[in-house]
């Protein structure tokens, strides 16, 4: 078959890296464009929202992928594996800098939690904040859950595929960390935060 | 009997997206209140989810640079280009440094290159000048000149050793012309055979040993100034039938003085047995080389040089 234009475009993950194996240019360009933005965003997240931090890490998975795509197995899903190795990386980076950010995020917490008492109304860009700090004293294993989960709204199952855990694990990391944050940031009012009724219906 | 439970813990999420507390039913709210301690903690959390989606939603993705793109895509172009292209990269990268101080590496290879192809070449004439090559070498020469002179020698007529001297100088200088031409040289050899055992004067003009027989035979003794006279193949020949019908009758001596009819038969047997022929080009091959050696002025062997012994050769004149 041959592959014109667009047709890229609409094959799968897997397809395109057998293309890639192969040494198709376009089809890791079209796995890129694909992904590039998803996984800058959860690099972003994951590491202290640091923008350059997030394209260097980015860059590197990527460089991963163009050196060695005999490394991706086939028989699981390409979405799936390129976040494990997505957050290896964050895990590595963790080792290295979570001293430091410890440290960081203390002094600022400090400061955040005064001007949060301080406030009156809970804005959501202060949420936000807020929220970021929590999550980066997390376990690295349970911030990369909620963040897959909530975040890159990634099913129950492909996150277990990607920890290579049960999905009862995933479930669980979800329930005790929405537990834990809830009790840090309880100086926010939940009833000025969502108002009564509005259901969302979340994926399994 | 103990209740069976519908729901895990996990599965809290579910219900925190979907229902307040107050929708729980009665069943739900139970389980919920086996993990949570009440109303609040579960309202903080559901509000906790409730406002992270959205915020995500809220904030507006970043955006990778495009040097990001374009480094991987040239990562990948690097990937697959062949290796060869790769080697001969880094060879012109190797041979072209950037930095000036960079030379020191091809240059210290191409000494060592060099240095090592001088010491091969030193070492193989060194070799070649070994005294014990020298003295083998030396020594194959002289064994092949044995050979040449283990040949029926004309020791007995001196007369005769001159003419079979000059016959043999003339006789592969004609060989090798008429080499190229071998099948009619045979003929005539063949032909010259036939002739010599009865009539000289009437065998072929086109061999030589046709127009040596066509010579009337020459008396008396100036053969041998005549020879010694004698420069080129064709007056050695000329002179061949008249020293070898004097050989032929003359005494016999300790050598062998071959005739012209010897010679012939020599031939015509040599055109029957490969054999023959074969040692008989050898020798001629062999006695040009005599030849190269005589112009070279080597004296190589005795009989040649009491022939070119003037004293002798007057002595040998004075006896005819």
């Amino acid at each position: 078959m041959a592959l014109f234009g667009t047709e890229y475009g609409k094959l799968g993950d897997e397809r395109l890296m057998e293309l890639v194996v192969r040494g198709d240019e376009r089809a890791f360009a079209a796995l890129y464009d694909r992904y590039h933005r998803r996984l800058l965003n959860y690099f972003h997240r994951m590491l202290w929202n640091d923008r350059e931090k997030a394209q260097d890490f980015l860059q590197d998975l990527f460089t991963k992928l163009a050196s060695r795509p005999q490394s991706y197995d086939p028989t699981r899903s390409f979405q799936t594996w390129l976040f494990s190795v997505a957050n290896n990386m964050c895990k590595n980076a963790y080792r290295h800098e979570v001293v430091v950010r410890e440290a960081a995020v203390h002094f600022k917490n400090g400061v955040d939690r005064e001007e949060a008492t301080h406030g009156v109304e809970v804005d959501r860009e202060h949420f936000r904040d807020r929220l970021d700090e929590e999550l980066d004293k997390l376990d690295p294993d349970h911030k990369a859950t909620f963040v897959m989960r909530f975040h890159e709204d990634m099913p129950i199952k492909e996150i277990a595929l990607a920890f290579g855990c049960s999905e009862g694990t995933v479930k669980s990391r979800i329930f005790y960390t929405l537990k834990k944050l809830a009790e840090r940031m309880k100086e926010f009012n939940p009833n000025a935060l969502i108002p009564h009724g509005t259901a969302r219906a979340i994926r399994p | 009997m103990e209740r069976r439970e519908r729901y895990d813990p996990e599965d809290i999420e579910s219900l925190l997206s979907e229902r307040s507390f107050d929708e729980l039913l009665d069943e739900e709210r139970d389980f919920v209140l086996r993990h949570l301690s009440g109303r609040e903690e579960y309202e903080q959390m559901r509000a906790l989810l409730h406002y992270v989606r959205p915020d995500e939603g809220m904030r507006a993705p970043i955006e990778a640079d495009d040097r990001v793109r374009s480094n991987v895509m040239a990562v990948f172009r690097a990937q697959q280009r062949p290796q060869w292209q790769i080697w001969l990269n880094s060879l012109a990268a190797w041979l072209k440094p950037e930095a000036p101080s960079g030379f020191y590496r091809p240059a210290l290879a191409f000494g060592t290159v060099a240095l090592l192809i001088v010491a091969g070449v030193f070492a193989v004439r060194q070799f070649s000048r070994n005294p014990e090559n020298a003295t083998l070498a030396e020594v194959h020469d002289v064994k092949s000149l044995a050979k040449e002179e283990s040949q029926p020698p004309a020791t007995g007529d001196t007369n005769g050793t001159e003419r079979n001297e000059r016959a043999a100088v003339a006789e592969p200088q004609a060989a090798l012309e008429s080499e190229s031409t071998g099948a009619v040289r045979e003929e005539n050899v063949v032909r010259t055979d036939a002739v010599a055992d009865f009539d000289l004067d009437q065998s072929s003009s086109s061999s030589s040993a046709g127009e040596a027989a066509k010579l009337p035979p020459v008396p008396g003794a100036p053969a041998v100034e005549d020879l010694a006279a004698a420069q080129d193949e064709d007056m050695v020949t000329k002179f061949t039938p008249a020293t070898t019908t004097t050989s032929s009758t003359a005494a016999p001596s300790t050598g062998h003085v071959v005739t012209m009819n010897e010679l012939a038969k020599n031939e015509s047997r040599a055109n029957v047995s490969d054999v023959v022929v074969s040692s008989g080009s050898k020798r001629k091959r062999s006695t040009t080389k005599e030849i190269a050696d005589e112009k070279a002025g080597l004296d190589i062997t005795v009989s040649r040089s009491m022939a070119q012994d003037p004293a002798l050769l007057g002595l040998i004149s004075s006896g005819w």
